[in-house]
């Protein structure tokens, strides 16, 4: 009895195998993925944007006229830095610096300027594999007659950290010389764009 | 056959699939702000006419030692609605006049700046004239005396001594 299953069993296999040669189609599941190149916003706002306001208050130095001393300056006073924390997926992400002047709507006639350039910088922690880290500094003058464009190079990607983009003004000048500025409320600002590549 | 119908369903989901693929770009805007106060200033706020003698031979007042003379003071204002206005304040001697005599020279006083006229006519008041609006300028104010004539009278002799009257020029900032 047991020597008749063991035959019985022998052939069930037999058969299955002989299914199995027969046939010439063969099944394949491909499983595919992908991560979206975006760069999104941790800290300093939502989504894809970011930004901050800082009032300078008042421009010139109360007394001549003229433009105040300290906001001249090749380093950006307190309150001019402002620090934003990204996530971008991709290397190599380009980048674009845009500084606009800060500007009075009255007009200027001789003597007077109506405008306040300054530079705007953007500053980026970047990192290669397997941690070596770097910087990237992108600054715009607002005399210039288009944005500073650059990117984080081969195979460089934005650190994973806090404040891996931090944003600056400085080196403030009156249009056009030392003019006096006309009175009123002024306006400028840094528009930095971060494009996956 | 039902088996070679399983991969194109497959490759059926992987092409949505690679098409939703996006590049999501980061735009950061900081706004920077300031402004600028309204401000009038006088780099040369002070000037001295010496009209030295004022009376004509027969003692009566001579308007040829005051009329047209001028002093130009220099200031800026940076307001689009600056004003300015002007002040006379008569010559006045100290010693009492009796009659028949007079102590005070009054006159009118223009000050142009920005091509405006600021005028007082009445140097006896102690009150500026009418406002004008000299907006945003940085320059010349000139300032010129005019109609000028003895008090009480052209008649009148001048008491003898020192005189001394003023002209105020005010420039007031606004936007």
């Amino acid at each position: 009895m047991k020597t008749i299953l063991l035959a019985a069993a022998a052939l069930a296999f037999s058969a299955i195998a002989g299914a199995a040669s027969a046939a010439d189609a063969i099944g394949t599941i491909t499983l595919n993925g992908h991560v979206g190149s975006a760069c999104t916003v941790i800290q300093g706002g939502s989504g894809t944007t970011f930004g901050a306001t800082f009032d300078l208050g008042e421009l010139t130095d109360g007394s001549t006229g003229h433009l105040r001393a300290d906001i001249k300056a090749g380093t950006p006073i307190s309150g001019l830095t402002f620090n934003f924390t990204l996530v971008c997926s991709g290397a190599n992400e380009g980048v674009s610096v845009r500084s606009t002047a800060l500007t009075n709507a009255a007009t200027a006639p001789g003597g007077y300027s109506n405008a306040v350039d300054f530079t705007g910088n953007a500053h980026f922690l970047l990192v290669t594999q397997p941690s070596s880290a770097s910087t990237l500094d992108v600054a715009n003058l607002t005399t210039a007659a288009a944005a500073t464009t650059s990117a984080f190079g081969a195979a460089k990607f934005l650190q994973n950290v806090n404040n891996n983009v931090v944003v600056t003004a400085y080196s403030f000048a009156t249009h056009g010389g030392d003019n006096l500025l006309v009175a009123g409320s002024y306006a400028g600002s840094i528009v930095v764009d971060i494009t996956p590549s | 056959m039902r088996r070679l119908l399983i991969p194109a369903v497959l490759l059926g989901l992987a092409a949505p699939a690679m098409a939703s693929a996006t590049v999501l770009s980061a735009t950061g805007t900081v706004t920077v702000d300031g402004s600028v106060a309204a401000r009038c200033q006088f780099t040369t706020g002070t000037a001295t006419i010496t009209l030295g003698e004022l009376a004509k031979p027969d003692g009566t007042f001579d308007p040829t030692t005051v009329d047209g003379q001028n002093r130009t003071l220099t200031g800026w204002c940076n307001g689009t609605n600056s004003s300015m206005t002007v002040n006379a304040q008569s010559l006045t001697n100290t010693t009492a006049a009796p009659s028949g005599f007079s102590n005070q020279v009054d006159f009118t006083a223009t000050a142009l700046a920005a091509s405006q006229s600021a005028v007082d006519t009445n140097s006896t008041d102690n009150t500026a004239g009418a406002p004008v609006t000299v907006g945003i300028f940085s320059g010349d104010i000139k300032v010129t005396l005019s109609s000028s004539s003895s008090h009480g009278g052209s008649t009148l002799k001048m008491v003898a001594g020192a005189y001394a009257g003023d002209v105020l020029v005010t420039l007031t900032p606004a936007i």
